[in-house]
């Protein structure tokens, strides 16, 4: 048993974790026809039939059984504060699955040339009067009912005084934010508390100009949205959900990393020693100081930042995207790449920290200008 | 009608709706149980049942009680005869009780009346005034309604008079015709208050005792949700205004709710009921309005820790005291701590931390032995050498003066001692800083070898001179035995070659004021000693050893005897020689501190042996803080090594370094390990040679452990602004820690506390004097140092001053010697002012004694005098008693400037009341029945009879007689001439020679 608690320990592991969910993530969504194969091969779509749903229900419920017995786990779990995010981790499931179900199912229709279940109407309408209103009332007497179960049963996480002069170690942000608070770990505060936040609003406000497809309006599929639903699961699965799950269970005292049979240790060190791009390229690479000049300076960050967003853009626009570019034409097409790559600087920045414990690719403290 | 449209199964609908409805109605039933069944009703209910129990066993005991008086049976026949008589008149009585109420009923209609009328008046009178002063209205008309209505008035205030005093008459009349049942009801009314006090009381907790109504109202009254109305069961709380509690952006005032369930705490009957009902331990101290901490205006929380507005037995921040009681908790309450509440109950060993809120400034704290015990041993260790502790700022170094030390002691000596104190004095207080748990393997035994030769190569080098004098002649040990054992050294110091078991109290601290005297000769010369002790301040210039002006022939006596004893085993250890290879990897290791490896390495070169050591040496003792405790020469302005303590009992526990230890985690258990085993924290952790922890050993015991800690925990930030009384006055505050520092209470008995000196006393009566044990015990105070209570009162302040500065003798045949301190006159003042304090008084101008020596009570006193034979026991000046010195008292000549009279008269009245076994009998007064006898009256002269058996007037004539006794006040030098010549024989028991005090 301890053996597999080490495992456990092991694997989640962020470095660890979140490559094998970003690698097995594109099996499950395949957004390409390799992708897909292999998707045929290994069955992975049993999971969105009914037996795979049972089957991870029951995985994840044995699993957080399991956590109860261990202390250290079980005093994570326990918290009051911690439920909500257990509640996430199921439900974000569920309600993954129904649509995958569906859509799977739906796919299977439409290669058999019918039309999708949704048009199966009427036996989906529902009438306003009496029929939808009753069941809205009966959801709310449920809802109650599960709020009051919730408050009888945990105490509110009351804790002391506030104290300026005392930060409570680990400070955690709301639940709600700490995927905000670990890209801050990555990125300088003006990119992950502000940049970043502003364009994840922007970006969701701008799917609808962006996403012109008309395949897949009003019912669910996966194989007419290949592209769309992967990337837009890859944001909110891996980088948003996975984010304030690794939050909440895994980050400890000195927001250092703790598996989940880890006891919470507040005197666990960890080398944090990081390093910017020029300091490798001019310190380590040419073995020479770093320039007085700023600009020569930090001049190859600026080229790869600038690299990444000037010239990637029109090189995917002749390869990958081609297809998608004529569609969209330059405007969106730009629009959508910058998006796309902003978000994808996320685990490129996590895993040139965790390689080369790069600090920052561009460096300018002088002016609070980092990248 | 066609049918309608229908898409869900409305049967299927609404039975989810029937069973969600009653799965929410279940819920918020639930929800109202939840809030409204709370553990503190529980309590509250089963102290109920115990409080009607108790209160109808009192009262059933108190009905047996009043029914067996005699007293209470003729009353109960008064009663029946009374109601007889009355059983006669009863037509009469129902008249006029009716006339009574047709009167009533008159009064109040006139009354009534009258109202309205004076209202009208009133009116009437104001719109007459406007009408002529404003010319609003019509006079004529308003004038004539003013004046009729003036005349009803005054009718009716007649009426009405006449009406209450035919009223007040009817009711006389009815009196009188009850006069004789209200008498017996009254006086059986005195028998049965105390019944009717418990029968009132039960009506309001006993259903059985209630009336159906009340019975019915109280069920409702704490029904759900109508117990917001007036319920029985509610939390009960004491809020506390002064005493806030800091939320860091706010101040609340404390609310103290313990009393919710501890409801028996300040009710005396409860004292042997079951936890939470018992009485208060200590509530004349504590509980009561009479206290000096009445719960009202203290609460619980203010003392005891924990969380005054919790309701349950975890969210009021319980503490167990031992880790059985918390699994006994955890399994009967579910316990666990309250982890957000900084201030949890102390638990109890530790309660007395809590009297620290406010008398951290107290230097001794009655009540609180615990929690003066650890203040003491931290002064002793001298805790605050190493950890600034704002209570001890500026206090002298507990450890001797090592200025000068060449002179003293050998080299090979201080090595060993060094190495392994207790290996020579095995009750030493030098704590062991080598061979411990963090630096006992080889490699740090073979460091510390050298580290401790380049410590006394330092302490050797910068040694000071200190010129011996001769001993002027031979010593004889037999003659410094006795001397040592009479002159009160043993009030300080004790002669114990062989460890013994003792439980370290304030007591036994007093005896450990200074060092166990044994080995000597085996750690200094003759010589030495008896510099030492003809003048130790020579030696010490802050030395806590007094001088006791020895002759050259005392001294030379005690150096002799303390020299018979050596501990020649300890000098043969072996000390390993000098390495100085060692010693160049310990210069290294500081130097790479401060410089590079290179550098170090250059400088180790350039380097001599003898520079090396003086390097290493002076790092190292102030590596090891050596400084804390001695004066050491180049260290005089060094900052304490340790941590500061003076809050140490806010500190929050995650800054307390646990290490790799599994104990748990709180301040309590962190101090007890640290103080048991300081270096443990240590263990299994990979540290440099000189980053390791460094606290001593001190090899407290548990006692002492526990004592410590309790202190500990009482340096906390948190003040009330209430200040106790005595921390108000810095003088008495400072006179009290002088006597405190300087061990007066070794000898002396001051706030009833002290005089460690007294069993010596004893066993120096049985061995040297041949006392049984009984003679002896009985001889313990005539021949200790005195009682220092009422000594405010007793002598008067400059006399006092002058004494302290230069101690004469006052019990001439007392061997024990009071010594000279070498204080300044202001710290003599400051102890006057105490003593002063402790009496209530201060010190102010006071005019001379006058005495009338014309008066009849001057001269009744002088003839009492001479009756009671003063002069037999008492010099008067250079006059010696007429009895042998072993009843020699002090000279009342010197009365006139050393006494106070109002304390003459009450010492006059009974010496025992205020010196209880003291050898001074009370002097006999004649009582106005003596004087009666004829007898008797002819041995009286003019004086006695004429004040016709005023006792007290006789009292003030032997005072003012006293302070007219003529000759030499200091005669020590009559009373030294006389027993330089005849010894102290007297005291040798032969025969029952005490008989005739008995």
């Amino acid at each position: 048993m301890e053996t597999f608690k080490h495992l456990v320990n092991i694997l989640a592991h962020p470095t660890i974790m979140l490559t094998v969910g970003m690698l097995v993530f594109l099996f499950f969504f395949p957004p390409n026809d390799w992708f897909e194969k292999w998707n045929r091969r290994l069955r992975l779509n049993f999971l969105w039939t009914k037996k795979g749903f049972y089957f991870v229900m029951f995985l994840m419920v044995v699993f957080f059984l399991f956590g109860l017995t261990d202390p250290n786990f079980s005093l994570i779990i326990k918290k009051p504060d911690n439920v909500p995010i257990i509640g996430l981790i199921f439900f974000v499931f569920i309600f993954l699955w129904i649509s995958m179900n569906q859509a799977l199912k739906n796919d299977n229709l439409i290669e058999a040339g019918e039309k999708p279940e949704e048009y199966n109407d009427p036996e989906d309408k529902v009438l306003v009067w009496p029929d939808l209103v009753y069941i809205e009332f009966i959801a709310l007497i449920l809802c109650m009912s599960l709020l009051l179960i919730w408050s009888i049963g945990l105490e509110a996480p009351l804790e002391g005084p506030a104290n300026p002069a005392e930060s409570p170690n680990p400070s955690k942000a709301p639940w709600y934010f700490l995927g905000l608070q670990e890209m801050l770990v990555y990125f300088d505060p003006w990119l992950a508390g502000v940049v970043f936040p502003s364009l994840i609003i922007l970006g969701l406000m701008a799917i609808p100009y962006l996403d012109t497809n008309p395949e897949g309006a009003g019912y669910y599929s996966y194989k007419q949205r290949r592209l769309a639903i992967p990337i837009y699961l890859f944001g909110w699965m891996i980088l948003w959900v996975a984010l304030i799950v690794i939050g909440t269970f895994l980050r400890g005292p000195n927001w250092n990393f703790f598996g989940p049979f880890e006891f919470w240790d507040l005197h666990k060190l960890v080398p944090l020693t990081n390093i910017n791009l020029s300091e490798i390229i001019y310190i380590k690479w040419f073995n020479r100081g770093l320039p007085e000049n700023i600009l020569v300076r930090e001049i190859f960050g600026f080229l790869i930042v600038f690299g990444y967003f000037l010239l990637l853009p029109p090189l995917l626009a002749k390869t990958a995207f081609k297809k998608l570019h004529q569609n969209l034409g330059n405007f969106k097409f730009g629009f959508f790449i910058f998006l796309l790559l902003c978000m994808l600087s996320l685990p490129i920045k996590m895993y040139l920290r965790w390689l080369f414990n790069l600090k920052y690719l561009i460096a300018i403290p002088e002016f609070f200008f980092n990248i | 009608m066609a049918k309608q449209e229908r898409y869900y199964n409305i049967l299927k609908l609404n039975k989810l709706f029937a069973i969600s409805s009653i799965v929410f109605l279940i819920l918020l039933i639930w929800t109202f149980e939840e809030d409204y069944s709370r553990d503190w009703k529980e309590y509250q209910r089963e102290f109920r049942l115990l409080e009607e129990e108790l209160t109808s066993n009192l009262l059933e005991q108190e009905k047996s009680r009043i029914t067996g008086l005699s007293d209470y049976k003729v009353a109960q026949q008064e009663m029946a005869a009374a109601e007889k008589s009355l059983d006669n008149k009863r037509a009469d009585l129902q008249i006029l009780q009716k006339q009574l109420k047709s009167l009533n009923n008159e009064h109040y209609k006139v009354e009534q009346q009258l109202a309205f009328d004076k209202a009208q008046y009133d009116a009437a009178k104001y719109e007459y005034e406007e009408a002529v002063g404003k010319k609003h209205g019509d006079v004529k008309s308003t004038k004539k309604r003013f004046d009729h209505l003036d005349i009803e008035v005054k009718q009716l205030t007649l009426k009405l008079e006449d009406v209450v005093r035919r009223l007040n008459q009817q009711k006389k009349t009815i009196q009188d015709f009850l006069q004789e049942v209200n008498d017996a009801e009254k006086s059986i009314g005195e028998f049965t208050r105390k019944i009717d006090l418990y029968s009132k009381k039960l009506t309001k907790i006993d259903p059985g005792s209630m009336t159906v109504g009340n019975r019915m109202a109280d069920f409702i009254r704490d029904l759900p949700v109508l117990d917001f109305l007036n319920p029985y069961y509610k939390i009960d709380q004491i809020v506390i205004k002064d005493i806030t509690e800091d939320l860091i952006f706010t101040k609340v005032p404390k609310v103290d709710r313990c009393t919710t369930c501890h409801l028996g705490i300040a009710k005396p009957e409860y004292e042997d009921a079951s936890q939470p009902f018992r009485t208060h331990p200590n509530p004349d101290l504590y509980i009561t309005n009479k206290s000096y901490h009445p719960m009202e205006s203290f609460g619980c929380t203010s003392c005891h820790g924990g969380r005054g507005r919790g309701t349950g037995f975890i969210t009021s921040a319980h503490t167990p005291k031992s880790e059985e009681q918390e699994l006994e908790w955890v399994e009967k309450y579910q316990w666990h701590e309250m982890h957000h509440w900084e201030t949890p109950m102390f638990p109890k060993q530790y309660l007395e931390s809590g009297c620290f809120k406010c008398h951290s400034e107290e230097i001794f704290l009655s009540h609180a032995e615990k929690l003066n015990l650890g203040t003491n041993l931290i002064e002793k260790a001298g805790c605050f050498g190493c950890h600034t502790i704002e209570r001890y700022k500026d206090k002298r170094l507990v450890g001797p003066d090592l200025n000068k030390i060449p002179s003293k002691i050998s080299r090979d000596w201080t090595y060993l001692w060094i190495r392994d104190p207790k290996s020579f004095r095995h009750n030493t207080w030098m704590p062991k800083f080598f061979g411990l748990e963090n630096n006992s393997d080889p490699e740090s035994q073979a460091r510390t070898e050298q580290e401790i030769h380049a410590i006394i190569h330092y302490l050797y080098k910068n040694g000071k001179d200190f010129p011996l004098y001769p001993i002027p002649r031979l010593g004889n040990p037999e003659r410094g035995e006795e001397l040592i054992n009479s002159l009160g050294c043993l009030g300080c110091h004790r002669i114990e070659p062989e460890p013994f078991e003792e439980t370290t109290s304030l007591q036994t601290l007093r005896r450990d004021h200074g060092p166990n005297l044994i080995g000597l000769a085996s750690k200094t010369t003759s010589q030495w000693i008896y510099n030492w002790l003809k003048q130790p301040e020579r030696y010490f210039p802050r030395t806590k050893m007094p001088n006791l002006r020895l002759t050259d022939e005392e001294a030379a006596d005690i150096t002799s005897y303390l020299m018979t004893m050596s501990n020649g085993e300890f000098l043969e250890h072996k000390i390993p020689p000098l390495d100085e290879g060692v010693i160049d990897n310990i210069v290294k290791n500081f130097l790479l501190k401060m410089f590079s490896d290179f550098d170090s390495r250059e400088k180790l070169k350039s380097m001599t042996l003898e520079n090396k050591l003086d390097y290493a040496g002076e790092k190292l003792i102030r590596l090891y803080g050596c400084f804390g405790c001695h004066n050491i020469p180049g260290f005089e302005n060094e900052k304490p090594i340790g941590t500061e303590l003076t809050e140490e009992g806010s500190k929050p526990v995650e800054k307390l370094d646990f290490g790799l230890l599994d104990i748990k985690h709180s301040r309590e258990v962190w101090f007890t390990q640290k103080l048991k085993h300081p270096r443990s924290f240590d263990r299994d952790k990979v540290k440099g040679d000189y980053e390791k922890l460094r606290m001593p050993d001190f090899e407290f015991s548990d006692v002492e452990v526990e004592a410590i800690v309790t202190a500990l925990q009482g340096f906390v930030k948190t003040s009330y602004g209430i200040k106790p009384v005595k921390s108000q006055n810095p003088d008495v505050h400072m006179g009290q820690w002088l006597v405190r520092e300087y061990n007066c209470q070794g000898c002396h008995i001051i706030e009833n506390d002290g005089g460690a000196i007294r069993p010596t006393i004893q066993d120096w009566l049985i061995d040297q004097y041949a006392f049984t044990e009984s003679d002896a015990e009985g001889m313990i105070i005539p021949f200790s140092p005195p009682d220092l209570n009422t000594q405010g009162d007793r002598t008067q302040p400059n006399w006092l001053f002058d004494f302290l500065k230069n101690p004469t003798s006052i019990r001439p045949n007392l061997r024990v010697r009071m010594p000279t301190f070498n204080f300044t006159d202001s710290d003599w003042s400051y102890i006057i002012k105490y003593f002063l304090f402790l009496d209530g008084e201060v010190a102010t101008y006071e005019s001379k004694h006058s005495v009338d020596m014309k008066s009849f009570q001057y001269l009744a006193g002088k003839e009492l005098s001479e009756l009671g034979a003063c002069d037999n026991c008492h010099f008067y000046g250079t006059t010696f008693p007429k009895q042998t010195p072993d009843t020699w008292a002090p000279n009342l000549a010197m009365t006139k400037v050393r006494l106070k009279p109002e304390w003459v008269i009450q010492w006059l009245k009974n010496p025992q009341d205020i010196m209880n076994g003291t050898k001074m009998p009370a002097p006999y007064i004649p009582t106005k029945e003596d004087l009666a006898v004829p007898e008797i009256r002819e041995s009286f002269g003019r004086g006695i009879l004429n004040l016709d058996g005023d006792q007290d007037a006789m009292l003030r004539g032997i005072t003012d007689f006293m302070y007219t006794i003529p000759g030499k006040t200091d005669i020590s030098k009559e009373i030294k001439d006389y027993f330089d010549k005849n010894g102290y024989d007297f005291l040798q028991q032969e025969e029952d020679e005490w008989g005739e005090w008995e």
